[in-house]
């Protein structure tokens, strides 16, 4: 799985390294006890400051979604589930991009309320790994 | 705490061997030049196979040799970039400015050594290739005593001596061309531009005695003549620091018409010693003046 | 397009520390030139600092006086608690430095030669480290100095500087003369460094752009003086765009925000200011002013040096 960080995101770049770690576990990409790439590799890669790897780290280790096995490295807990955490929380935050998108052309939560229903009538195939309706 | 986990800066004995090992390959296009005479003379000595041997001799001509790789030598050392006025890259390492510079000075002294072995023992292989003897003894005319050599003399004024090089007149060359160096190293370490001024320093004198020469007054002679006389050519002047002696010859006309050289005074190790002490001392402090005045951290030359 | 207000107090102070690189009023003349003018500047241990300003605002001059190669008038510089006066030599041993000029070594040394040079010098140097670092880098070990071109001159000076491990990095516009591959293999280098050794880095730059990901903290330097420093999450939470629709009716330079540092229109009734301040008490200004706020996005630390370096008036 590719990690992308963007300077100019308005997410500082360790929210957006958390992010890229919760959209794999929400792909299956990452499953549980899969180790994390090593803060050298993560860093030299997106040629950023391991600080800010280690920040991430950090913060993904306090919300239990991964440990640090000693010399070994950072692992996905074992006991994660993407589906009741983690998909919720990306959909809000998707949410909450289209809707700052909307209101920069002027269109309100309602708008885009009617968009979605629109286009899940148009696709239903339109959805996740797990499948169903959204 | 942080004393703890500094870096060490390298010591004074590992910067001097790093200076010598680099400073061999900045001289050798001086080692070229020389190389080249030097191998040429062989060559030429080989080719015409003097009437008398040549035999091998510290005097005026050899001693002056080994006393001018003295000059040589600091030329090539702090030319361009790693002259101590530019802030080129060997002052950025972790050695203090004045120390480096010394080091890199005593670098050049130890090259300055190998080159007098080698010009000794060159002298050496062309004495025995000529068919000549190393050692030996000469006779040598010399002047009553308080006399002077004049163009043509008496030899009833002069008195034969046998003379055959005393083992001590071996160091003179090394000795001469030490100082010699210093004193250059020291000149070259002072001033930023020591060609321009030695060059200016030339013409002022010139212009000086033109200007009084017309007035008629030589001042050369009168004012300067006299300190520059004997600094250059005194008892324990720069002659006898770099020839122990050897330079009180001149060449003088006998009635019967010859040319021959006459002693003023035979070289006495009493007397190139004291000479040796002074001019030491003075090239010693030259060279710490020169030295101190790079002390880290002086240089204001402008942003580029 | 752009209007300069009164310009808002930016902040200076980093904290406590510990520094390890700390500058107190310091001074330094060339002539008329006042090339420092009372810097105060401080690098925390372990931080990343990017240091941004015009051309001849002293960066360089900052970063001479630092490893003690020129003196200066007046203050104090310390670096690692050394005093870079009066230790200069132990100084340099602490710094890995890739200076303005593309000068390395000798012109007539090969540069495995010069490598062997350099670790007669530093007794902390790492040739194994080096070797790795000169494959990285693509250098010939086999050519001299003086047959380098400026990137491959700029690719040694970078090896010099890391292969003895320093604990202080000070790299004067380090990307310049480098085309674009390797200036990322360059940063490249520098994360695995990072991780790998425990290192301060003062960076001077304008080019802020290319390094960053890498920075944690940024100073910007103007006529020898600095304005501002401050950890980079500071300056992302304070400088901010915001954007929206004025309504019927809006008076120009009136209404500003405290703390705007441009103001730029859009198409018909867009407005985009560019302010310094904590985002609520911005927000609530511009929304009781009557515009409709649509979006807030932070800038990017470029963007916002360029913007505070521009509006300052000195």
């Amino acid at each position: 799985m590719q990690v992308h960080v963007d300077a100019s995101d308005s997410r500082p770049i360790y929210v957006q390294i958390m992010d890229e770690v919760r959209r794999g576990l929400l792909m299956g990409t990452l499953r549980p006890e899969d180790p994390l790439p090593s803060v050298r590799e993560l860093a030299s890669g997106l040629r950023i400051n391991p600080r800010t790897v280690l920040q991430a780290y950090a913060a993904l280790e306090r919300e239990g979604v991964v440990y640090v096995r000693r010399g070994q490295g950072t692992f996905v807990s074992p006991d994660v589930e993407p589906d009741e955490q983690e998909r919720p929380r990306m959909a809000l935050e998707v949410a909450r991009r289209a809707l700052t998108e909307a209101q920069r052309s002027g269109l309100a939560l309602d708008d885009l309320l009617e968009a979605f229903r629109e286009l899940s009538e148009e696709s239903p195939e339109s959805d996740g790994p797990e499948g169903g309706k959204v | 705490m942080k004393n703890m986990d500094l870096h060490p800066t390298p010591t004074f004995r590992a910067v001097l061997v790093e200076q010598i090992r680099v400073v061999g390959p900045t001289l050798k296009p001086l080692g070229v030049i020389f190389g080249g005479l030097f191998g040429l003379g062989t060559i030429l000595i080989l080719l015409n196979r003097p009437p008398d041997p040549v035999s091998f001799e510290l005097n005026y001509f050899t001693l002056s040799v080994m006393a001018l790789f003295g000059v040589a030598i600091p030329l090539f050392l702090w030319r361009g970039e790693e002259s101590p006025f530019r802030s080129g890259f060997p002052w950025t390492l972790p050695v203090e400015k004045a120390q480096h510079a010394l080091a890199r000075v005593g670098a050049g002294w130890v090259w300055l050594m190998v080159a007098v072995v080698v010009f000794i023992l060159w002298q050496a292989v062309n004495t025995l290739l000529s068919g000549g003897t190393l050692g030996g003894s000469e006779t040598w005319l010399l002047a009553a005593p308080a006399g002077t050599v004049e163009d043509r003399m008496d030899p009833a004024t002069m008195t034969s001596v046998v003379w055959s090089q005393p083992g001590w007149l071996f160091l003179v060359p090394f000795v001469g061309a030490t100082g010699v160096y210093l004193l250059i190293s020291a000149l070259f370490l002072a001033i930023r531009h020591p060609g321009r001024w030695v060059v200016g320093t030339l013409l002022g004198l010139l212009v000086v005695t033109l200007i009084t020469s017309r007035a008629g007054f030589n001042w050369l002679d009168d004012v300067a003549g006299g300190t520059l006389n004997s600094l250059l050519g005194g008892r324990y002047g720069l002659s006898t620091f770099i020839g122990g002696g050897t330079f009180e010859a001149s060449a003088t006309r006998l009635p019967s018409g010859t040319e021959v050289l006459v002693w003023l005074s035979l070289p006495t190790f009493g007397r190139w010693a004291m000479a040796v002490a002074l001019w030491s001392t003075a090239a010693i402090a030259a060279l710490g003046l020169a030295v101190f005045r790079h002390r880290d951290g002086r240089g204001g030359q402008a942003p580029t | 397009m752009s209007v300069a207000r009164v310009t808002p107090i930016l902040p200076v102070e980093l904290g406590a520390g510990p520094f390890a690189i700390s500058t107190k009023g310091l001074n330094k003349r060339y002539g008329s030139i006042q090339a420092l003018a009372g810097l105060d500047l401080d690098v925390p241990e372990g931080g990343v600092y990017v240091l941004v300003g015009p051309n001849g605002a002293g960066k360089t001059t900052l970063l001479k006086v630092l490893m003690n190669l020129i003196r200066f008038d007046g203050g104090r510089a310390r670096l690692l608690g050394l005093d870079t006066r009066k230790q200069g030599a132990l100084v340099r041993a602490q710094v890995g430095s890739v200076p303005e000029d593309h000068s390395a070594g000798y012109e007539w040394m090969r540069i495995g030669r010069l490598l062997e040079h350099c670790s007669a010098y530093y007794p902390t140097w790492d040739q194994e480290y080096a070797n790795r670092l000169a494959a990285k880098l693509e250098i010939d070990l086999t050519r001299r100095c003086a047959q380098l071109s400026k990137g491959q001159a700029r690719r040694v000076q970078l090896l010099l500087a890391l292969a003895h491990r320093p604990p202080v990095l000070l790299m004067d516009e380090p990307t310049d003369g480098l085309d674009h591959v390797a200036r990322d293999g360059m940063l490249e280098l520098l994360a695995e460094h990072l991780t790998d050794t425990p290192t301060t880095a003062l960076i001077s730059t304008h080019r802020v752009y290319e390094i960053e990901k890498l920075v944690d903290h940024v100073g910007m330097i103007r006529g020898g003086r600095l304005l501002a420093q401050m950890p980079t999450d500071v300056l992302r939470s304070r400088l901010r765009r915001y954007s929206a629709a004025l309504p019927e009716g809006w008076q120009p330079n009136e209404k500003d925000p405290g703390g705007t540092l441009t103001r730029r229109a859009g198409l018909g009734r867009a407005m985009e200011w560019t302010v310094w301040g904590e985002e609520e008490k911005v927000v609530a200004e511009l929304s009781g002013a009557g515009a409709h706020l649509q979006e807030i996005t932070p800038l990017s630390v470029d963007d916002a040096a360029t913007a505070l370096l521009s509006t300052w008036e000195t």
